[in-house]
């Protein structure tokens, strides 16, 4: 019984004093992610900055604040004594957004574009931050103003295909070759892209995060274009274009196919013909090798007694080509009628 | 200070409060121990609220000490000094957070389309449009950054991912956006994503960027599909050509095949006739050579023989007469004696 005393005692003092220097305002905490201003009377006394995980970079713009208001700023959250009459104003010091609203804007180009745009944004130096805006929302209408018009600036010197397009060498031949072949020379010229939608944005960020530091001790994080769209007017005519761009490449497949398809049957005509004279040759020639070998056998037989051969095959000549139309007309002396005449020996 | 509102009889309420209180301990008749007991459940019953604290298996939570960071606490039981001087914030850091853009899905997989052009409509490389609905998937997995870098995630991860799909679409053709080029897109853009996050410090890990669909805008989808469709024809129209060449020279083939066959047989056939009429020969002038004059005679007159007997018109006549014409009609007495 008696350590849980002891423990719980101790507890309620530490609470009762910490409470009672809390409700007399004397001390006051700073989270990970807010900054203070201390202030007597309206006059900024200290501040303390905070930042979690700050990279090399976030270090020294708190070094450059410190050297700004020597003595003044304290860095890192925790526990700050102050005194009763002071007032303690938190900001927070976390990444915040500013969206900006969607607007027309004209290209070089003359094109009319639907944006919309928005950016990342934090509370670097506070005193300047309290003393001059005092509020994220006069913050975020001082972002917006500044922004609206780096992006209205810039956009409307730039041509569209800059906007939409990072450099990318790859793609650009790419469109150059389709568009090419698709016979439309007009849109080669706007395929080329000199620098792009990153260095476009980059050049907005840059001119704008100048002006915010140095007026209102804000850090921009990042500037982004979230839409860009044509007007509904010009979609159309986009949509027509595309339309009328797939037909073309509809009515090229379909003259690929017709040409494909003679460039076969024409080639298997010829090889049709071919074939069938290749072997016409080959049954001349093996006939023609069937004929000398009867030749041949022929000839070696009848050699064997050439007269008896004409006898024979004489003999056959008749026996075939005399037919019941013949008529025989004998002279007397034919061997025939050897034995029908008179001076028969 | 309680007067004037109210009448001189009406009992004051706060007076009658702590009487009620005093008279409640009074009657009550407690000993010192049992006030102390009291007391010191109270004292445990206010730790107990404020300093226990439970972090779910998938949670991690942050405490911080006045104000400033001083451990974080994995899933479990754990105590804190009470708040205000130890506050703890916890993160679902196991948990898979997602955001879908360019339509919104509904109970039972239904998705809503309509209205949502303005996040899916966007501009390709070749200034044409493309409609693509995609959805992302993250974790928040620091939460030390997670809650002290950035504020609103949802919102600044949205913007980021509306702003990364669009640069990266920028760089592809419409055709190749809504065909071959999905997968590629989906991984520049969680790359990008990616890049962007951990340029806030927002401990965010994006798990998966998926293009659930890119497709050529309403208005100019007939014309995408009669491109297809033409290709389609036109490879139906190869195929039907190679068919018909395949048969024509199956045909070819076949006819080739018969000709040869053709010729071989009928060479077979002259070899066969030549072989028989020289064996024919031979044999008869085996015989012819034993006894010539005879065999030549009965063979001259064989055939005659028969040569006669089939015609039946012999005419004889003088070995010296010049002219038969003088004795025979030749035109009007064929076949008479």
């Amino acid at each position: 019984m008696k350590p849980l005393k002891i423990f719980v005692g101790t507890l309620i003092v530490i609470i009762g004093l910490v409470g009672s220097l809390y409700a007399l305002g004397v001390v006051y905490f700073v989270p990970e992610y807010m900054n203070a201003v201390v202030t007597r009377f309206g006059e900024v006394q200290y501040a303390v900055l905070t930042g979690f995980d700050v990279s090399k970079k976030g270090a020294d713009q708190q070094e450059v604040i410190k050297e700004r208001y020597p003595g003044k700023i304290s860095v890192g959250a925790g526990l700050y004594w102050k005194l009763p009459w002071e007032t303690t104003h938190y900001f927070d010091s976390r990444i915040l957004f500013w969206e900006g609203e969607v607007k027309q804007i004209s290209t070089k180009d003359l094109r009319t574009l639907v944006i919309d745009s928005s950016a990342r944004w934090r509370i670097k130096d506070v005193i300047k931050f309290y003393e001059r805006l005092g509020q994220e929302q006069q913050a975020r209408n001082r972002i917006g103003s500044v922004i609206n018009s780096n992006i209205e600036d810039y956009l409307s010197e730039t041509l569209l295909i800059e906007a939409v397009r990072n450099e990318n060498l790859e793609l650009e031949t790419r469109v150059k070759k389709r568009i090419k072949s698709l016979g439309d020379e007009a849109e080669v010229e706007s395929a080329k892209i000199r620098y792009g939608r990153k260095e476009l944005i980059k050049k907005i960020e840059k001119e704008a995060a100048k002006e915010l530091r140095e007026r209102f001790g804000l850090e921009l994080v990042d500037v982004m274009l979230t839409q860009l769209n044509y007007t509904d007017k010009v979609q159309q005519r986009v949509y027509q274009r595309m339309s009328s761009e797939r037909k073309r490449i509809a009515e090229r497949y379909r003259a690929q196919g017709e040409k494909t398809r003679k460039e076969i049957l024409g080639n298997v005509q010829r090889q049709k013909d071919q074939m069938i004279s290749n072997a016409e040759r080959q049954v001349q020639e093996i006939l023609g090798a069937a004929e000398s070998r009867s030749i041949k056998i022929w000839a070696r037989a009848y050699q064997k007694d050439p007269d008896f051969f004409r006898f024979q095959r004489s003999l056959k000549a008749y026996e075939n080509s005399f037919d019941t139309q013949v008529q025989f007309l004998l002279t007397d002396d034919n061997r025939l009628l050897e034995f029908t005449t008179s001076d028969n020996p | 200070m309680a007067n004037g509102k109210f009448g001189d009889n009406e009992p004051d309420p706060i007076e009658e409060v702590t009487r009620s209180i005093r008279e409640f301990f009074e009657n009550f008749n407690a000993s010192p121990l049992l006030i102390g007991f009291v007391l010191l459940v109270i004292v445990l019953g206010y730790f107990l609220v404020t300093s226990v604290y439970i972090v779910d298996r998938d949670q991690k939570a942050v405490v911080l000490r006045f104000g400033e960071y001083n451990r974080t606490a994995l899933p479990g039981w754990h105590w804190k000094f009470p708040s205000p001087i130890e506050k703890k914030y916890i993160v679902n850091t196991q948990r898979v957070f997602s955001e879908e853009f360019g339509y919104r899905s509904g109970g039972g997989g239904k998705k809503t389309r309509a209205g949502y052009d303005q996040e899916a409509l966007m501009l390709t490389g070749d200034l044409g449009v493309a409609r693509v609905e995609w959805d992302i998937q993250y974790r928040k997995t620091e939460p030390k950054k997670f809650l002290f870098n950035i504020r609103n995630e949802r919102k600044i991860l949205r913007e980021a991912s509306f702003a990364a799909m669009r640069r990266v679409v920028g760089d592809y053709d419409a055709t190749e956006v809504i065909t071959v080029k999905r997968q590629k897109i989906a991984k520049n853009v969680k790359s990008e994503l990616q890049e962007i996050m951990d340029s806030y410090n927002s401990g965010i890990n994006i798990l998966d960027v998926i293009i659930q669909s890119s497709e050529p805008p309403k208005p100019v989808l007939p014309a995408f599909k009669e491109v297809d469709s033409a290709r389609q024809d036109r490879e139906k129209i190869r195929n039907e050509a190679l068919q018909k060449k395949e048969r024509i020279l199956n045909e070819a083939e076949g006819q080739v095949a018969r000709m040869l066959a053709e010729a071989q047989g009928d060479s077979a056939a002259m070899l066969n006739r030549a072989r028989g009429d020289a064996r024919r020969f031979e044999k008869i002038l085996t015989q012819y050579r034993a006894a010539p004059e005879v065999t030549e005679t009965r063979m001259f007159l064989e055939t005659m023989e028969g040569a006669i007997k089939r015609s039946g018109n012999v005419y004889v006549v003088d070995k010296d007469l010049k002219n038969v014409l003088p004795m025979l009609d030749l035109k009007s007495s064929g076949g008479k004696k």
